[in-house]
Protein backbone atom coordinates (compact mmCIF):
# COMPACT_ATOMS: atom_id res chain seq x y z
CA UNK A 1 0.00 0.00 0.00
CA UNK A 2 2.81 2.41 0.94
CA UNK A 3 4.04 4.88 -1.63
CA UNK A 4 7.65 4.96 -2.70
CA UNK A 5 9.92 6.37 -0.05
CA UNK A 6 7.46 5.58 2.73
CA UNK A 7 7.55 2.46 4.86
CA UNK A 8 4.61 0.16 4.11
CA UNK A 9 1.92 0.33 6.77
CA UNK A 10 1.83 -2.92 8.75
CA UNK A 11 -1.94 -2.69 9.29
CA UNK A 12 -4.22 -2.66 6.27
CA UNK A 13 -7.17 -0.33 5.81
CA UNK A 14 -9.59 -3.24 6.17
CA UNK A 15 -8.02 -4.32 9.43
CA UNK A 16 -8.46 -0.80 10.78
CA UNK A 17 -12.09 -0.72 9.65
CA UNK A 18 -12.68 -4.13 11.15
CA UNK A 19 -11.19 -3.10 14.49
CA UNK A 20 -13.19 0.13 14.51
CA UNK A 21 -16.43 -1.69 13.72
CA UNK A 22 -16.04 -4.27 16.45
CA UNK A 23 -14.83 -1.70 18.95
CA UNK A 24 -18.02 0.30 18.28
CA UNK A 25 -20.06 -2.87 18.66
CA UNK A 26 -18.41 -3.71 21.99
CA UNK A 27 -18.97 -0.15 23.24
CA UNK A 28 -22.63 -0.31 22.24
CA UNK A 29 -23.00 -3.60 24.07
CA UNK A 30 -21.25 -2.22 27.14
CA UNK A 31 -23.43 0.88 27.25
CA UNK A 32 -26.59 -1.19 26.78
CA UNK A 33 -25.50 -3.34 29.71
CA UNK A 34 -24.67 -0.25 31.81
CA UNK A 35 -28.07 1.31 31.07
CA UNK A 36 -29.77 -1.84 32.33
CA UNK A 37 -27.37 -2.34 35.25
CA UNK A 38 -27.57 1.23 36.62
CA UNK A 39 -31.37 1.05 36.83
CA UNK A 40 -31.59 -2.51 38.14
CA UNK A 41 -31.95 -1.36 41.74
CA UNK A 42 -34.21 1.59 40.95
CA UNK A 43 -36.98 1.62 43.52
CA UNK A 44 -40.32 3.04 42.59
CA UNK A 45 -42.98 4.24 45.00
CA UNK A 46 -46.17 3.93 43.00
CA UNK A 47 -49.46 4.99 44.56
CA UNK A 48 -52.49 3.14 43.29
CA UNK A 49 -56.18 3.38 43.98
CA UNK A 50 -58.69 1.42 41.95
CA UNK A 51 -62.47 1.22 42.34
CA UNK A 52 -65.53 0.08 40.50
CA UNK A 53 -67.95 2.92 39.83
CA UNK A 54 -70.71 1.27 37.85
CA UNK A 55 -71.49 -2.12 36.35
CA UNK A 56 -74.09 -3.41 33.94
CA UNK A 57 -74.51 -7.17 33.52
CA UNK A 58 -76.05 -8.63 30.40
CA UNK A 59 -76.84 -12.17 29.32
CA UNK A 60 -75.95 -12.66 25.66
CA UNK A 61 -78.09 -15.68 24.89
CA UNK A 62 -77.00 -16.07 21.25
CA UNK A 63 -73.27 -16.07 22.09
CA UNK A 64 -73.78 -18.19 25.18
CA UNK A 65 -72.06 -15.97 27.70
CA UNK A 66 -72.42 -13.27 30.32
CA UNK A 67 -71.04 -9.85 29.57
CA UNK A 68 -70.47 -6.99 31.99
CA UNK A 69 -69.76 -3.37 31.10
CA UNK A 70 -67.67 -1.69 33.78
CA UNK A 71 -66.87 1.87 34.69
CA UNK A 72 -63.81 2.35 36.90
CA UNK A 73 -62.30 5.08 39.01
CA UNK A 74 -58.53 4.96 38.71
CA UNK A 75 -56.06 7.10 40.59
CA UNK A 76 -52.62 5.70 39.90
CA UNK A 77 -49.43 7.69 40.23
CA UNK A 78 -46.74 5.70 38.44
CA UNK A 79 -44.39 8.63 37.74
CA UNK A 80 -41.75 7.23 40.07
CA UNK A 81 -41.55 4.05 38.02
CA UNK A 82 -39.87 5.99 35.23
CA UNK A 83 -36.10 6.25 35.05
CA UNK A 84 -33.68 6.91 32.22
CA UNK A 85 -33.90 3.32 31.00
CA UNK A 86 -37.70 3.18 30.84
CA UNK A 87 -39.11 3.57 27.36
CA UNK A 88 -42.75 3.14 28.23
CA UNK A 89 -45.21 1.55 30.61
CA UNK A 90 -48.01 -0.74 29.59
CA UNK A 91 -50.66 -0.31 32.27
CA UNK A 92 -53.59 -2.71 32.44
CA UNK A 93 -56.43 -3.64 34.75
CA UNK A 94 -57.36 -7.29 35.16
CA UNK A 95 -60.59 -8.75 36.52
CA UNK A 96 -60.11 -12.10 38.21
CA UNK A 97 -62.82 -14.50 39.35
CA UNK A 98 -63.63 -18.16 39.79
CA UNK A 99 -66.48 -20.01 38.17
CA UNK A 100 -67.76 -23.56 38.38
CA UNK A 101 -66.14 -24.36 35.04
CA UNK A 102 -62.82 -22.59 35.60
CA UNK A 103 -60.52 -22.41 38.60
CA UNK A 104 -59.23 -19.09 37.30
CA UNK A 105 -60.57 -16.50 34.91
CA UNK A 106 -58.46 -13.45 34.12
CA UNK A 107 -59.82 -10.77 31.84
CA UNK A 108 -58.05 -7.54 30.93
CA UNK A 109 -60.73 -4.84 30.99
CA UNK A 110 -58.62 -1.76 30.34
CA UNK A 111 -55.09 -0.97 29.20
CA UNK A 112 -53.00 2.00 28.18
CA UNK A 113 -49.52 2.68 26.84
CA UNK A 114 -47.71 5.47 28.71
CA UNK A 115 -44.64 6.90 27.03
CA UNK A 116 -44.07 10.06 29.07
CA UNK A 117 -43.51 10.33 32.82
CA UNK A 118 -45.94 13.28 32.90
CA UNK A 119 -48.73 11.03 31.66
CA UNK A 120 -47.99 8.43 34.30
CA UNK A 121 -50.44 9.91 36.78
CA UNK A 122 -53.68 8.30 35.69
CA UNK A 123 -56.59 10.01 37.39
CA UNK A 124 -60.13 9.59 36.20
CA UNK A 125 -63.47 8.68 37.78
CA UNK A 126 -64.93 7.61 34.50
CA UNK A 127 -62.75 4.97 32.91
CA UNK A 128 -65.13 2.90 30.80
CA UNK A 129 -63.79 -0.55 30.08
CA UNK A 130 -61.87 -0.96 26.84
CA UNK A 131 -62.64 -4.67 26.69
CA UNK A 132 -65.89 -5.81 28.24
CA UNK A 133 -65.77 -8.36 31.04
CA UNK A 134 -66.95 -11.43 29.14
CA UNK A 135 -67.16 -14.88 30.68
CA UNK A 136 -66.82 -18.16 28.79
CA UNK A 137 -70.29 -19.16 29.97
CA UNK A 138 -72.94 -17.82 32.33
CA UNK A 139 -70.68 -17.56 35.35
CA UNK A 140 -70.64 -13.85 36.16
CA UNK A 141 -73.99 -13.32 37.87
CA UNK A 142 -73.70 -12.75 41.63
CA UNK A 143 -70.00 -13.69 41.47
CA UNK A 144 -67.13 -12.07 43.35
CA UNK A 145 -64.64 -10.30 41.08
CA UNK A 146 -61.24 -8.86 41.99
CA UNK A 147 -59.80 -5.89 40.12
CA UNK A 148 -56.01 -5.51 39.98
CA UNK A 149 -53.93 -2.79 38.35
CA UNK A 150 -50.73 -4.05 36.75
CA UNK A 151 -47.99 -2.57 34.65
CA UNK A 152 -45.30 -3.88 32.38
CA UNK A 153 -42.13 -1.80 32.33
CA UNK A 154 -40.64 -1.68 28.84
CA UNK A 155 -36.97 -0.63 29.12
CA UNK A 156 -34.84 1.10 26.51
CA UNK A 157 -32.71 -2.00 26.86
CA UNK A 158 -32.78 -4.75 29.46
CA UNK A 159 -35.27 -6.73 31.47
CA UNK A 160 -39.00 -6.59 30.80
CA UNK A 161 -40.64 -6.59 34.22
CA UNK A 162 -44.23 -7.03 35.35
CA UNK A 163 -45.55 -5.31 38.46
CA UNK A 164 -48.86 -5.83 40.20
CA UNK A 165 -50.59 -3.59 42.71
CA UNK A 166 -51.64 -6.60 44.80
CA UNK A 167 -51.92 -4.42 47.90
CA UNK A 168 -54.67 -2.39 46.24
CA UNK A 169 -57.05 -5.08 45.02
CA UNK A 170 -60.65 -3.93 44.69
CA UNK A 171 -63.21 -6.69 45.24
CA UNK A 172 -66.82 -6.32 44.18
CA UNK A 173 -69.96 -8.40 43.74
CA UNK A 174 -71.52 -8.64 40.28
CA UNK A 175 -75.30 -7.90 40.41
CA UNK A 176 -77.60 -10.88 40.85
CA UNK A 177 -79.93 -9.63 38.14
CA UNK A 178 -79.37 -8.98 34.44
CA UNK A 179 -79.92 -5.48 33.12
CA UNK B 1 -2.94 -15.23 18.85
CA UNK B 2 -5.83 -15.28 21.35
CA UNK B 3 -6.88 -11.87 20.09
CA UNK B 4 -6.96 -13.17 16.57
CA UNK B 5 -9.10 -16.17 17.53
CA UNK B 6 -11.53 -13.92 19.40
CA UNK B 7 -11.73 -11.55 16.49
CA UNK B 8 -12.46 -14.39 14.13
CA UNK B 9 -15.10 -15.81 16.46
CA UNK B 10 -16.79 -12.41 16.61
CA UNK B 11 -16.85 -12.09 12.87
CA UNK B 12 -18.31 -15.55 12.45
CA UNK B 13 -20.89 -14.86 15.18
CA UNK B 14 -22.13 -11.63 13.65
CA UNK B 15 -22.21 -13.22 10.21
CA UNK B 16 -24.35 -16.05 11.61
CA UNK B 17 -26.64 -13.59 13.41
CA UNK B 18 -27.19 -11.70 10.21
CA UNK B 19 -27.67 -14.85 8.18
CA UNK B 20 -30.11 -16.63 10.47
CA UNK B 21 -32.20 -13.65 11.51
CA UNK B 22 -33.47 -13.16 15.05
CA UNK B 23 -36.71 -11.24 15.34
CA UNK B 24 -39.12 -9.48 13.06
CA UNK B 25 -39.76 -5.76 13.38
CA UNK B 26 -36.39 -4.30 14.31
CA UNK B 27 -36.11 -5.20 17.97
CA UNK B 28 -34.51 -8.26 19.50
CA UNK B 29 -36.43 -10.14 22.15
CA UNK B 30 -34.83 -12.79 24.31
CA UNK B 31 -37.27 -15.57 25.01
CA UNK B 32 -37.52 -18.28 27.59
CA UNK B 33 -39.67 -21.36 27.91
CA UNK B 34 -41.60 -20.24 30.95
CA UNK B 35 -42.55 -22.81 33.53
CA UNK B 36 -44.82 -20.33 35.26
CA UNK B 37 -48.46 -20.53 34.14
CA UNK B 38 -49.69 -18.06 31.53
CA UNK B 39 -51.32 -15.02 33.06
CA UNK B 40 -53.00 -11.94 31.61
CA UNK B 41 -50.36 -9.36 30.65
CA UNK B 42 -47.66 -11.90 29.78
CA UNK B 43 -46.05 -11.43 26.38
CA UNK B 44 -46.04 -14.71 24.51
CA UNK B 45 -44.86 -15.91 21.13
CA UNK B 46 -46.96 -17.97 18.75
CA UNK B 47 -44.46 -19.65 16.47
CA UNK B 48 -46.02 -19.21 13.08
CA UNK B 49 -44.18 -18.64 9.83
CA UNK B 50 -43.70 -15.10 11.08
CA UNK B 51 -43.65 -15.34 14.88
CA UNK B 52 -46.50 -13.42 16.53
CA UNK B 53 -45.43 -11.63 19.70
CA UNK B 54 -48.61 -10.58 21.46
CA UNK B 55 -49.85 -9.94 24.96
CA UNK B 56 -52.33 -12.17 26.79
CA UNK B 57 -55.72 -10.49 27.18
CA UNK B 58 -57.78 -13.34 28.66
CA UNK B 59 -56.97 -16.51 30.58
CA UNK B 60 -59.48 -19.24 31.41
CA UNK B 61 -57.96 -22.07 33.38
CA UNK B 62 -60.10 -25.19 33.67
CA UNK B 63 -60.23 -27.58 36.61
CA UNK B 64 -58.32 -30.13 34.52
CA UNK B 65 -55.44 -27.66 34.18
CA UNK B 66 -56.20 -26.96 30.53
CA UNK B 67 -55.84 -23.28 29.71
CA UNK B 68 -57.63 -21.16 27.14
CA UNK B 69 -55.75 -18.01 26.22
CA UNK B 70 -56.71 -15.02 24.10
CA UNK B 71 -54.02 -12.61 22.94
CA UNK B 72 -53.95 -9.14 21.42
CA UNK B 73 -51.22 -6.97 19.93
CA UNK B 74 -50.72 -3.74 21.92
CA UNK B 75 -50.87 -1.73 18.73
CA UNK B 76 -53.81 -3.61 17.20
CA UNK B 77 -57.39 -2.41 17.46
CA UNK B 78 -58.84 -5.90 17.87
CA UNK B 79 -57.80 -9.10 19.63
CA UNK B 80 -56.52 -12.22 17.90
CA UNK B 81 -59.82 -14.04 17.60
CA UNK B 82 -59.43 -13.74 13.84
CA UNK B 83 -55.90 -15.16 13.86
CA UNK B 84 -56.69 -18.51 15.44
CA UNK B 85 -59.60 -20.65 16.55
CA UNK B 86 -62.12 -18.80 18.78
CA UNK B 87 -59.73 -18.96 21.69
CA UNK B 88 -56.11 -20.06 21.32
CA UNK B 89 -55.05 -23.13 23.28
CA UNK B 90 -51.84 -23.27 25.22
CA UNK B 91 -49.83 -25.48 22.79
CA UNK B 92 -50.13 -22.71 20.22
CA UNK B 93 -47.88 -20.61 22.39
CA UNK B 94 -44.25 -21.43 22.90
CA UNK B 95 -42.24 -18.87 24.71
CA UNK B 96 -42.42 -15.78 26.84
CA UNK B 97 -40.46 -12.63 26.25
CA UNK B 98 -38.00 -11.73 28.97
CA UNK B 99 -35.48 -9.21 27.67
CA UNK B 100 -35.42 -6.53 25.10
CA UNK B 101 -32.81 -4.98 22.81
CA UNK B 102 -34.17 -2.34 20.48
CA UNK B 103 -33.50 -1.80 16.78
CA UNK B 104 -30.54 -4.16 16.35
CA UNK B 105 -32.77 -6.55 14.43
CA UNK B 106 -33.23 -3.81 11.83
CA UNK B 107 -30.00 -5.15 10.32
CA UNK B 108 -31.69 -8.51 9.79
CA UNK B 109 -34.73 -6.92 8.20
CA UNK B 110 -32.60 -4.98 5.75
CA UNK B 111 -30.67 -8.18 5.00
CA UNK B 112 -33.85 -10.07 4.28
CA UNK B 113 -35.43 -7.32 2.22
CA UNK B 114 -32.30 -6.69 0.16
CA UNK B 115 -30.41 -9.98 -0.27
CA UNK B 116 -27.62 -8.17 -2.13
CA UNK B 117 -26.70 -6.27 1.03
CA UNK B 118 -26.53 -9.61 2.82
CA UNK B 119 -24.17 -11.13 0.27
CA UNK B 120 -22.02 -8.00 0.23
CA UNK B 121 -21.75 -7.90 4.01
CA UNK B 122 -21.00 -11.59 4.40
CA UNK B 123 -18.47 -11.22 1.58
CA UNK B 124 -16.75 -8.33 3.33
CA UNK B 125 -16.67 -10.34 6.55
CA UNK B 126 -15.08 -13.23 4.70
CA UNK B 127 -12.49 -10.78 3.44
CA UNK B 128 -11.85 -9.67 7.02
CA UNK B 129 -11.25 -13.28 8.03
CA UNK B 130 -8.74 -13.68 5.25
CA UNK B 131 -6.94 -10.37 5.81
CA UNK B 132 -6.69 -10.42 9.61
CA UNK B 133 -3.79 -12.89 9.40
CA UNK B 134 -0.75 -11.06 10.68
Amino acid sequence: MGEEGRAPCPVSFWQRLNALFFYTLSCLGAFAFLAAATTYFHEAEPRVSLQLERIMLRRIQSAGHDQAILSLAIDADLRSVFNWNVKQLFVYVTAEYETQANVLNQVVVWDSVISEPEQAHIKSDLVVNKYSLTDQGFGLRDNEVKLVLNWNTVPATGLLTLSHAFDQIHTFQVPATYA
Amino acid sequence: MAHQVLNLAMIVCSALMIWKGLMVPGDILFLHMGHAPFRAGDIVVADREIPIVHRILKVHEKVSGEVDVLTKGDNNAVDDRGLCAPVCRRPELDQQAARYLPYIGMVTIIMNDYPLVKYALVGIMGLFVLTTRE
